[in-house]
């Protein structure tokens, strides 16, 4: 029995980690436009990573970035929503709202 | 002329309105600029408040869900009707006798109660239902994590009644997880199967990667059995300094209130038989030999002795270090969510008698407690696995088990099984 328990223990360390699993806001950025990134501090109930064109060029070219700063939010692997700059490289003003709205709804679902 | 006077008479009314509403502005300014401290002071409890409720009711009542439910359901029938047959009225055994239906027929069961609910389902989880009624089972009031950081909570209460008997049942939960602490507390009570525990724990939690993380704290239960201690063997096993049993084990008919006749019997044959047969308060007949009572009433009459010795001691509580360790992946083709919780061999009794709880089971012999016996440790444990495995579009795997090891009690549950889509 104990042997069970044990290997019940160790076997999930085997698993390999997804940076797209839960509900997870990741903000797609560069340097040179930081200047226009939102704080994301604010959003309750996911979370928050932030990567930079400099260090992780093969998820952007995966997750077909084409305009900086982009703001994705998952679920689960899934894209819930996207919300991408404009030609100012400016994201919308309501973009904060707009993800929490998506992200309260995804946590409703659990209830 | 006329024409003039009302043109001045309308610029002097139009200055004057102006005036009072220019005035009657600052005015007001004024007023706000010029509030007292203690009308300021109260705006800011005001706003304060307003905050607060809001904080409250994100954090704790957003997504929460208040129900009344009930249901009424067809009471629990045996397959076959059982007959009697009685004596006729007239009085003669050899009369026509009545034959009479002896089935036990019980009542419609029923169950009604409310409850006050946040229960995070983790994503395996379907909900069973477009409503809460208070059947629900979930996964997170047991698991030590939650699929939600934050407040969950379940109050129940409910009364139902089955195969006749009426129960109340309540179920109290609270649990606020974080990043890095769980704390839980609960109470619940199952009348139908006669459960009651209460438990609260602390612990600080270390996440070790997305998908794992250990924790360690310190949990309080308590528990109502003495496990181990069994009364009616300690009396029974009483012995006088001759070696003879104190307490003769048809002592204990006598004290319920039974007697003993001694009779003899002689047959045809002129075999002498004697025994004793067995009366109750009133003088009827319940056994006619000892061996008859014995495996009928006497048996009845142990666990009711048991019973009252047991209601005589105060409910025990337990306090233990605990240790526990999660993990949780789910996508939608694999998920796996597999826990342990370890409560480790230090237990301490801050309520109850020592001498009756769990750290004396072994130690009660002939006579009673065994003199210098030493207090036994034990482990109490208790994992739990849930696994689903999409293997192709067709063709899905999935495993849940859980084992509880509490005490005396073990208790297990356990799913496999496959499903192919045709």
């Amino acid at each position: 029995m104990k042997l069970w328990l044990l290997s019940l223990l160790f076997l999930p360390l085997m698993a390999n980690a997804q940076y797209k699993e839960g509900i997870v806001v990741i903000q797609y950025s560069a340097n040179f436009v930081k200047s226009s990134e939102i704080n994301l501090d604010n959003i309750k109930g996911a979370e928050q990573l932030k990567l930079y064109l400099t260090d992780h060029p093969k998820i952007f070219v995966k997750e077909k970035i084409k305009y900086l700063p982009t703001v994705i939010l998952y679920h689960n692997q899934k894209t819930i929503l996207r919300v991408e700059s404009d030609i100012s490289l400016k994201l919308p003003q309501n973009t904060l709202d707009t993800i929490q709205y998506h992200i309260n709804k995804i946590i409703k679902n659990k209830f | 002329m006329e024409k003039n006077k009302e043109l001045k008479e309308l610029f002097l009314f139009v200055i004057v309105l102006w005036s009072l509403i220019v005035l009657s502005y600052q005015g007001q300014a004024q007023e706000v600029e010029l509030l007292p401290d203690d009308q300021v002071e109260r705006l800011e409890r005001g706003f304060n408040k307003k905050q607060i409720f809001k904080k409250v009711y994100e954090d704790f009542l957003q997504y929460g869900t208040f129900y009344i439910a009930g249901n009424v359901n067809n009471p629990y029938q045996k397959q076959s009707i059982d007959y009697v047959v009685r004596t006729n009225s007239s009085g003669s055994l050899y009369d026509v006798p009545v034959v009479e239906d002896a089935t036990e027929y019980f009542p419609f069961d029923y169950r009604y109660g409310f409850g006050l609910r946040r229960i995070a389902r983790f994503d395996y989880e379907n909900k069973e239902k477009n409503y809460y009624d208070g059947t629900e089972k979930n996964v997170a009031l047991s698991s030590p994590t939650a699929a939600f950081n934050g407040f969950e909570y379940l109050f129940q209460w409910e009364k139902e009644r089955e195969r006749g008997e009426i129960f109340t049942n309540h179920r109290y939960f609270l649990r606020h997880t974080g990043k890095n602490h769980i704390v839980k507390i609960e109470s619940r009570e199952q009348g139908n199967v006669g459960f009651k525990y209460n438990s609260a724990e602390v612990r600080g939690r270390i996440p070790l990667g997305r998908h794992f993380s250990i924790s360690a704290g310190a949990i309080l239960r308590t528990h109502e059995q003495p496990f181990g201690y069994n009364p009616i063997e300690i009396w029974l096993n009483e012995t006088n300094e001759n070696g003879y049993a104190s307490n003769p084990w048809y002592t204990l008919g006598f004290n319920y209130g039974y007697d003993d006749v001694f009779y003899t019997l002689t047959d045809e044959s002129g075999n002498v038989t004697q025994d004793w047969q067995w009366v109750d308060s009133e003088g009827n007949i319940i056994a006619n030999t000892d061996l008859e009572f014995r495996e009928t009433v006497f048996a009845t009459l142990m666990n009711q002795y048991n019973r009252e010795q047991w209601a005589l001691l105060d409910n025990f509580a337990e306090i233990a270090p605990i240790i526990g360790a999660d993990f949780y992946k789910y996508t939608d083709n694999f998920w796996m969510h597999s826990y342990i919780n370890y409560i480790l061999p230090y237990h301490t009794y801050i309520k109850g008698e020592e001498e009756f709880s769990y750290l004396n089971r072994n130690n009660w012999g002939l006579g009673g407690l065994v003199q210098g016996s030493e207090l036994e440790q034990w482990d109490d444990y208790q994992a739990g696995i849930i696994l689903g495995w999409k293997i192709k579009n067709n063709l899905g795997l999935f495993i849940e088990g859980e084992y509880t090891k509490f005490w005396d009690t073990e208790l297990f549950k356990s799913t496999v099984g496959i499903n192919i889509t045709l």
